[in-house]
């Protein structure tokens, strides 16, 4: 799996006419399937980034290319924050996560196998029926990761996935997304404000500043699957050490106030 | 979680009690009323001539004749007016182009169209509803746009990025998240589709029809039975409403807990 940026230059023009360059030049290769996980100040470019490598949001120049190809519709996954805009609610479970497979007119039985296989293969416990809506915040952002993968993507971009839900549905949701990365072994790119989320789900840990260029690339060594005492765990606290300078020298901490 | 049935029961005797303030005051304007006249008659009387009027199912065919042209105007309306919202609703070139013609059309009173109404479909069935259908038409017909207009743009991106093509993400993701707005124009356009469906017997001369009755019985001084005839047209309405919003909450229900 290779993710190639070359040379790319985004920017936007505010209401007031205002131009604001997000990328100048921006270039990043990736050629492992790994667990990559991206922090930065605000601003920086993270989600722009993101939408750029789906498509979403066309680059002004340069060259995005996925597997040595331009992207191909529908190969790659994506996990908003905003979960309960980017569900279909009114779609039961079991046809949100079928969504993509339908769109991509794959056959019923087909599909159904695909479904059923990601429902038991995660252990999914709420009845594939039920209407969306009913969920809790976290089991509807598992179905969305699990819409995300059912079509096999060959890449899963997350964009703040788990901000929006509590600290515990947070936590399962974050090993859930693991279990997947470990079981599909579709590379990951991460978006979060989470320093911890970030550090402990990353296997890489690319810090993007705030002229949105690659600071540095930390390495996180502890073993899979992680959990949640490896928090404490001196490798992490090395790391988040790192991320915490890198992220006062960004102007996104000032002496305890987060910004 | 729905009410239970003591909780409904209650519900329902507490709006009784407001029908049972209405019909007091009725019944005190009726006693109080100036000796000699007879411009309310009691509520007795009216009960008394509603029972009769649907025991001796005179008032049969002209319910059935005030419903063929509010239910054939409204309809109609329904078919032009989402399909006429869907297209301007989706393409910003068309809003363009028509939104001040539609703004103009709309403004003009529908009773000010009557005699080109009369002109064009004769004095018949079809100028009244004809005039249904323009008065319910432009209700729907911008309720649907403003509902396109408004359809999440996440869901969007979310189905074009699974590679949805634009008539999969219209017909899969836009329809559906504009029906709520689609509804409300149809629920407004009801009531005003049972208002022109009188307006037209009354004003426009009909051998049948609710607003025909009630325009008879008050040139020849039926107090009674005009009274009861008022009564029918607003149960109508509000037996419409009824079964309207149930209908709402089957079709788009998930709005009501979604977003």
């Amino acid at each position: 799996m290779q993710i190639k940026l070359e040379n790319i230059n985004k920017s936007f023009r505010s209401k007031d006419g205002e131009v604001k360059t997000i990328f100048k030049n921006f270039s990043l290769s990736i050629s492992e399937p790994d667990f990559m996980t991206i922090i930065g100040p605000n601003g920086c470019g993270k989600s722009t980034l993101l939408n750029l490598i789906s498509g979403i949001e066309k680059a002004d120049s340069g060259s995005i290319e996925l597997n040595n190809k331009g992207r191909s519709l529908g190969s790659i996954g994506y996990v908003w924050q905003d979960y309960r805009s980017s569900l279909l609610p009114w779609l039961n479970v079991y046809q949100n996560i079928e969504f993509p497979l339908k769109l991509r007119k794959i056959e019923k039985t087909e599909r159904r196998r695909i479904v059923d296989d990601l429902l038991n293969e995660f252990r999914v416990s709420f009845s594939p029926q039920k209407e969306v809506y009913k969920l809790s915040g976290g089991q509807q952002q598992l179905v969305c990761l699990l819409r995300s993968v059912a079509s096999n993507p060959s890449l899963l971009l997350c964009d703040e996935p788990f901000s929006a839900l509590d600290q515990s549905s947070r936590w399962t949701m974050a090993f859930y997304l693991e279990q997947l990365w470990l079981k599909k072994k579709i590379p990951i790119l991460f978006v979060s404000h989470d320093i911890d989320e970030s550090i402990l789900l990353g296997n890489r840990i690319i810090l993007l500043n705030k002229s949105a260029q690659v600071d540095e690339v930390l390495v996180n060594r502890l073993p899979r699957p992680r959990n949640i005492e490896m928090l404490s765990s001196p490798e992490h606290i090395k790391l988040r050490q790192r991320v915490i300078q890198f992220m006062k020298v960004n102007g996104a901490i000032q002496d305890g106030v987060s910004t | 979680m729905k009410p239970s049935i003591k909780i409904r029961i209650v519900d329902t005797l507490i709006g009784f009690i407001g029908f049972a303030i209405v019909i007091f005051i009725w019944w005190y304007a009726f006693q109080n009323q100036k000796a000699g006249t007879y411009l309310i008659p009691s509520p007795v009387t009216t009960f008394k001539k509603l029972t009769v009027l649907f025991f001796s199912g005179e008032i049969f065919i002209d319910l059935y004749e005030t419903l063929y042209r509010m239910l054939a105007g409204y309809f109609l309306a329904g078919i032009f007016g989402i399909s006429c919202g869907l297209l301007l609703g989706s393409f910003p070139f068309a809003r363009k182009m028509f939104d001040g013609t539609i703004d103009f059309f709309r403004s003009i009173p529908v009773t000010a169209l009557y005699p080109v109404f009369v002109l064009i479909f004769g004095i018949g069935s079809n100028s009244k509803i004809a005039m249904i259908f323009w008065a319910s038409f432009f209700i729907i017909c911008i309720n649907t746009t403003y509902g396109v207009m408004q359809t999440n743009p996440i869901r969007r991106k979310m189905a074009q990025l699974y590679g949805a093509t634009w008539f999969q993400i219209f017909s899969r993701v836009t329809f559906y998240d504009s029906l709520p707005h689609a509804m409300v124009g149809l629920r407004v356009a009801l009531s005003y589709a049972l208002i022109v469906s009188i307006l037209t017997e009354m004003f426009m001369g009909s051998q049948y029809g609710i607003g025909a009755k009630i325009s008879e019985s008050y040139n020849l001084y039926q107090i009674d039975a005009m009274f009861a005839l008022i009564l029918i047209a607003g149960m109508l309405g509000y037996f419409f409403n009824i079964i309207f919003v149930r209908i709402e909450k089957k079709i788009v229900g998930w709005k009501f807990n979604a977003d």
